[in-house]
Parts: structure tokens; sequence; C-alpha cells
């Protein structure tokens, strides 16, 4: 089975064929269409997986045209970098595919250039055939309930974007100094947040988690973690892997109430999807009565049925102390399940809390249409409403919704209605980025290629193996850029 | 010895693969696996249908000649027949005991974003279905897989992770279809969020 594993780890291979093929692709192209048809030039904004794919998906199925990929941040691939927990390295395997499509000579890297700030939405369609956003979603929901504001009380994204190295949450140093820390909301996040500051510090070190969170965690007095949710076990929003990986926790309880469980067992005889079977079987596997988990001195447990009404302060008013919180009970509506409150409510002593209820997009430029109620710009299949030769991809297109792969799909179905409309349409030839650049100069922005990047990705790197860990982020925006110029 | 041709011909219908004693218990959860996964989908019905020409497989003889140099190599050579998500099918050969995905990869990637994570079952965009015989034949999913493919985009009752698929001689003449799974993205932005 080991052997087995070895043997699929199959990069040299597949990338020295890729490569190859990939030149020797260009060398027909070019005799063949050089002069004959005018270049199409596309350019996408948001450096993450949509951003990515959707250029690979151009590149891939159109041999002319050219894409111009801006990045607000000196550094590439979004969320695979600044998102995606640092013990799962495997996830970021994709970057290794980015790369690839990033070495295109159809494609260029325009890094530090933050859209709607450095160069408006409008310049850029002057300047392009097609004009994709695929700028994710860069704010948080909100609970809008007294005491959010609090000391210890922090954002998901701001805890995750501080052990991941982002940095506009480089200086955030959470207090960790508390017993009981409490994640409002059950996704993929919250259990990513309960997780890593729970995981031994041992096994952090080898990751690429930030040197500073490291030391924080390693003096972090943490003993329990409550992960809360306004529904029921059948509605938990994480996925089966990361429960699994809560359940095994090294040195960490997991402790559930049984009573949250009654009757679950007869759901379970019903035809629910498989994926939801699958979980729901190891929650219950999970309870005091289950088989699964670990012993420990460190506990986490899923709460359910509350909804957080006020974050409550300790005695001297400084920072959070505890939650109130309204108890619920659910509700059929329509398809769904909608907690409905039974008039009763519980407070609970805490000393962190992690807000974790979802990510939220914002608009980038007075001149894009935005849906502001669904967080989203309003598209058909990508086509942003109403606004000929403009697209979107990603979470900015669906909301903050899906994992890597989901939005690789959402962001080839982008691509293709790009290059739908884009061959249906005769324009003059467009500048693409030679008419961006004086713009941007004049506004003394200093950009970031794809080679610059390399020289950045390789200091990171190189202060990585220093610490036997893959790579040392760097976290300040200017010291980025010194970098990069070389 | 038989002939490769041969050998594919009688080997079908398969029989359940030797060494893994359980390939053909159906894993418990697996009668009711026609669906789409937790929170990604709102299609009504949930029922992926398997496309039909899984259903049919080809036998070798249509099959595009491959030229090797010994008999010995021959046997170990396996052709598989990819549909594409455009439906368009690819012929693509590969090794006994290579993965699905080392065969698509070292066919130039012909399917876009395929084998994100190299392998490591962290993605699922290598997700394939199956023709059902050779589902039931090969080794059950782990239950790494199982989890894996939980989430992935339609989800269907012979759906695997082509990183864990293992090509055995049997496999040849096999068809394998890479799932079409645009059309299940759009209710996602309406998927079913309460108000608390
Ligand atoms: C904490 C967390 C962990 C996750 N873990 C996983 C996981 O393990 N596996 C998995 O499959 N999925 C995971 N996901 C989901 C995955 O990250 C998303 O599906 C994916 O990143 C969405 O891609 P995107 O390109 O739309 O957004 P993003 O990845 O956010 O990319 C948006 C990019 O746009 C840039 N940008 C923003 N504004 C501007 C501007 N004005 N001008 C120029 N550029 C701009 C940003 O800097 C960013 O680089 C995780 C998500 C989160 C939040
Ligand atoms: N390892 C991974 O693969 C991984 C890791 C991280 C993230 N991701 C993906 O990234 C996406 C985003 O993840 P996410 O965790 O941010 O979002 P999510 O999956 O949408 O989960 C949000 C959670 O917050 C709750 N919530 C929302 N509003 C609330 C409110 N007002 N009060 C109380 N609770 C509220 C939701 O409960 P309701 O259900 O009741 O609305 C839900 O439990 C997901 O698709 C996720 O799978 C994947
Ligand atoms: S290649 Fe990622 S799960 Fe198979």
């Amino acid at each position: 089975m080991l052997g087995f594993q070895a043997s699929q780890r199959l990069r040299p291979l597949w990338l020295s064929t890729h490569l190859r093929s990939h030149n020797s692709r260009h060398v027909t192209r070019n005799c063949c269409f050089t002069g004959v048809r005018r270049k199409l030039h596309a350019c996408v904004v948001g450096s993450g997986p949509a951003g990515f794919y959707t250029v690979q998906h151009l590149l891939k199925n159109n041999k002319e045209i050219r894409v111009d990929l801006y990045e607000r941040l000196p550094v590439p691939f979004g969320l695979v970098r600044f998102g995606v927990a640092p013990d799962h390295p495997d996830v970021k395997n994709v970057i290794n595919s980015f790369t690839q499509t990033a070495h295109s000579e159809r494609f260029t890297f325009c890094g530090n250039v933050m859209v709607g700030r450095d160069v408006m939405v409008s310049d850029l369609q002057e300047a392009y055939d097609a004009v994709v956003l695929s700028y994710g979603a860069e704010d948080d929901q909100l609970l809008r309930i007294p005491g959010e504001q609090l000391p210890g009380v922090y954002s998901a994204r701001a805890i995750v974007g501080w052990y991941n190295g982002l940095p506009e949450n480089k200086d955030l140093m959470p207090d960790l100094n508390v017993e009981t820390a409490v994640v409002l909301g059950q996704g993929n996040v919250a259990l990513d947040l309960a997780r890593i500051l729970l995981t031994p510090v041992d096994l952090l070190r080898k990751t690429d988690i930030t040197g500073a969170a490291l030391d924080a965690i390693a003096e972090s007095k943490i003993k329990r973690i409550f992960v809360v949710g306004r529904r029921g076990p059948l509605q938990v929003a994480f996925t089966i892997k990361e429960l699994r990986e809560m359940v095994n926790l090294q040195g960490v309880r997991t402790v559930l109430n049984p009573s949250d469980f009654e009757g679950i067992e007869r759901v379970l005889l019903e035809n629910i999807p498989r994926p939801r079977r699958r979980l729901t079987e190891l929650l219950l596997k999970s309870t005091p009565q289950g088989s699964a988990g670990c012993v420990g001195h460190r506990e986490w447990g899923l709460l359910f049925h509350r909804s957080p009404v006020q974050i409550l302060p300790t005695a001297d008013g400084e920072r959070v102390g505890g939650i109130h919180f309204q108890l619920n009970k659910l509700e059929a509506s329509g398809d769904t399940m909608k907690a409905v409150p039974t008039g009763n409510s519980e407070d609970m002593p805490c000393g962190l809390v992690l807000r974790s209820i979802g990510y939220r997009s914002l608009p980038l430029d007075p001149d894009v249409p935005f849906d502001k109620r669904r967080g989203v710009i309003p598209n058909n299949r990508g086509r942003v409403e109403g606004r000929a030769g403009l697209y979107c991809s990603g979470w900015v297109k669906r909301g903050p919704q899906g994992v890597i792969a989901t939005t690789m799909n959402d962001s080839f179905e982008t691509g293709e209605a790009v290059l739908e409309d884009i061959s249906n349409r005769s324009a003059s030839p467009q500048a693409g980025f030679e008419s961006i650049r004086p713009k941007l100069a004049s506004r003394g922005v200093q950009v970031v290629s794809f080679g610059d990047w390399t020289r950045i990705d390789r200091v990171e790197q190189e202060r990585g193996l220093k610490l036997d860990k893959p790579r040392e982020k760097i976290l300040d925006v200017q010291e980025m850029l010194t970098h990069a110029s070389g | 010895m038989i002939s490769l041709g041969q050998a594919t011909f009688q080997s079908w219908p398969p029989k359940p693969e030797a060494g893994c004693a359980s390939s053909i218990v159906k894993h418990p959860s697996l009668a009711h696996l026609i669906y789409p996964p937790t929170r990604l989908s709102s299609f009504s019905s949930g029922l992926v249908p398997l496309p039909h020409i899984l259903l049919n497989l080809t036998p070798w003889k249509r099959m595009p000649s491959i030229s090797l140099k010994s008999r010995e190599l021959k046997m170990r050579w396996v052709n598989i027949c990819l549909l594409n998500r455009d439906g368009k099918p690819l012929w693509m050969s590969g090794r006994v005991g290579e993965t699905l995905l080392n065969v698509v990869m070292n066919a130039n990637g012909p399917v876009e974003g395929y084998g994100a994570c190299e392998g490591t079952l962290a993605c699922t965009t290598c997700h394939v279905y199956l023709p059902t015989e050779a589902y039931e034949r090969m080794c059950q999913p782990t239950e790494d897989e199982l989890d894996m493919l939980d989430l992935a985009v339609g989800l269907a009752e012979t759906s695997r992770l082509g990183c864990q698929v293992v090509l055995k001689p049997w496999m040849d003449g096999m068809r394998v279809q890479v799932p079409k799974h645009t059309a299940d993205l759009r209710g996602l932005a309406d998927d079913g969020k309460m108000e608390g």
C-alpha cells in the first residue's frame, strides 16, 4: 500500500511531458497564425483558484488569446495560500498546475495591482476584449449582535489570515491565554480553526504556518473549544474528512451530548444522501456511546440549536467573558429546516469567540453591478448582467461556498462564456497590459511579474529550509516587493 | 498464452478481483449513493443518471491498435476509453499497476483540471464514473476515498476517484466517463440558507 501511494506522486513525469508539448504547440501556433488574425486579449482580476482556472481554460481552448492576470497582492494563489490550512499541504499541490499555466508565453501576471484603486474596471474594459472578475470574498459576515466588537471576538477570516501569513492580519496576535474558546458556525472553516488551535505544536512546526502563529499556539492555554451551530446535527455544514480529522486529533477528546442525537438513528434508516449519512454515522460513533475518538487532556465539542444573541463582556467590561444564546428548535420550511427560538436561553462563559459564519464579497468598483443581498455580482453563467464584455467566476460569482473543485467547474463555465462571445465579436486590436502599464507607473505602482514572484517564493523556501518547514512566509508587502525586484 | 484481445473478451463479464475479499459485498451505504454532496447542489431528483455509453463495452477489436514490441510488454498495457466532459471519447493506454490518474496525465492532460492534488486524495478533480461491472469487480473504495468522494459534485452509483483506480489487465477496453457538472452549479448561491 505504501509503495502504491508513492507511485502516485508523479510530478516529474507529467511536468516534463506537459512542458514539452506546451512548447511545441507554441511553435506551430505561431507559424500558423502570425498576421492572419488579430490577437485576442483578455484579463482576469484575482489570482485565486477562480482566476487561475479561468486563465487555464482560456489559454487551453483558444490558441490565439493572451491573458493578463491582475492580483492585489505581490503573491499569487488567493485562498490556496491564505485560506487552506497549513496542515493540508496536499490541497496546495494545485499550485503546481497554476504555476505551469503561468509559464505560458501568452500569460502575464500583474501582481501588486489593486483593481478598483490602482486601475478601474472601465480602464480594463477599454484595454481588453474581455474582463473576468474573480476577486473572491474579501470580507466576512457579521452576526450584528451587541458585543460583537469586544476585544477577544475575532472573525474566522482574520484568524485564518493570521496563521497563514496574510499581510493585513500579521499583527493580529489573538490572545490565546484563555481556557475556553467558542467557534460560532459549523462549516469547514470552523473546523479548520478548531483543529489548528488544538493540533500538537510539534505537528504544526512542520507546516508552512507562520512563525508568529506557531509561537502563539505553543503558548496557548486553550483547553476546550466548542463549535456552536444554530441548527441540529443533520444540518452541519462541515464535511466528513474534516470531522474525521477532529475526531482523530492527537490528545484531544471529542465531547458530544447524546441527547442531541436522539432520534437520529431513525433518520438514518431513511433514504438520505450518502455524504450526509456517512457524516451523521461518524457523529454518532463519536458520542460517548460510540466507538470513535481519542483520549486527551484537551477537548472539543459540538453544540447545537443555539443562536448567539449577545456577546457578554467580563465584569470589568474590558473583553469578552461569555455568550448569551437563544435556544432553538427546528421547523420544516420548504426543503430545509429552519431554526426558530424556543423562548429559552443560556449563558456560556468563554474567553475567546471566533465568528465563522461565512465569508462575504464586496463591490469592487461603482461601475460594476453588485447584488448586496446575496453578496455576488449578478450574472448569467458568468456573464455579468447588462455589461457586455464583463464576466465573473469563483466566489464572487456564486457566493463564498464550495471547495476548489467547485470553483474550478464554475470557472470553466465562465471561460466558456468568454470564448463563445469573443469569437462572435469583431473589435479593434486591444493593447492589454501595455496600455495599463503607463497608468500604473504614473501612480507609482510596482508591478510584480510571475518571475518576480518566483524570487519571493525562493526566499520563503530558503527560510523554511533552515526551520525544517516547507516555507516561512514573508508577511510584509514592502519586504515582498524588495525581494521581488531582486 | 492468450492474446490481449482474447483476455479482454473472456474477462467480461468481470469476476470479483482476486486478493480483494470484499469486492462484491457492496458497501452498506452504496445502496443509496445516488446523490449530490451535502451542500454543493440543489438539483431536484438528486439522481445522476449513468451515461448510457458506459454500459456498452466496446469489443477490443474496435480499439485503435497500439504497436508494442514484445508479447510480454503487450500483456502489461491496458487501453482505456475516456469520455471527456464534451462527450468525446479519448483512447489512452497505461501499464498494469498504474493509476487512471497517471494514464490521463501521461496522455498530456486532456481533461482540464484533472488531478489537482496530484493523487493525494485531497481534491476530487479526478472523479470518474465507471461501468457498473468494473465498479463491482474492483476493490471497494477505502474510507479515505469515500470521505473525499462525498465531496464530489455529481456523485453517482459508480463514482470513483481516478487516482485510486489501479489498472488491471481485465480493465482493457473499459470506458470511463468524466462527469459533466457545470449544470449542477447554478443553484449554489441560493442554497437554502437559514435565518437564525
Ligand atoms: C479558510 C478556508 C480554507 C479552505 N480550505 C479548502 C480546502 O482545504 N480545500 C478546498 O478544496 N477548498 C478550500 N477552501 C475553499 C477554496 O479556498 C475556495 O473555493 C476558492 O479559494 C475560491 O476561489 P476564488 O478564486 O473565488 O477566491 P480567492 O481564493 O479568495 O481568490 C481571490 C483573489 O483575488 C484577489 N483580489 C481581491 N480583490 C482584488 C482586487 N481589488 N484587485 C485584484 N485582486 C484582488 C485576492 O487577493 C485573491 O488572491 C477553503 C476556503 C477557506 C476560506
Ligand atoms: N477542508 C476543506 O475542504 C475546506 C476548508 C475550509 C473551507 N472549505 C469550504 O469553503 C466554503 C466556506 O466555508 P465556511 O465554513 O466559511 O462556510 P459554510 O460552509 O457556509 O458554513 C457556515 C456556517 O455558519 C453558520 N451560520 C451562517 N450564518 C449564521 C448566523 N447568522 N448565525 C449562526 N450561524 C450562522 C451556518 O449555519 P446554517 O447552516 O444554519 O446557515 C454554517 O454552519 C465551504 O464550501 C467549505 O466547504 C473547505
Ligand atoms: S487527484 Fe486529487 S483526489 Fe484524486
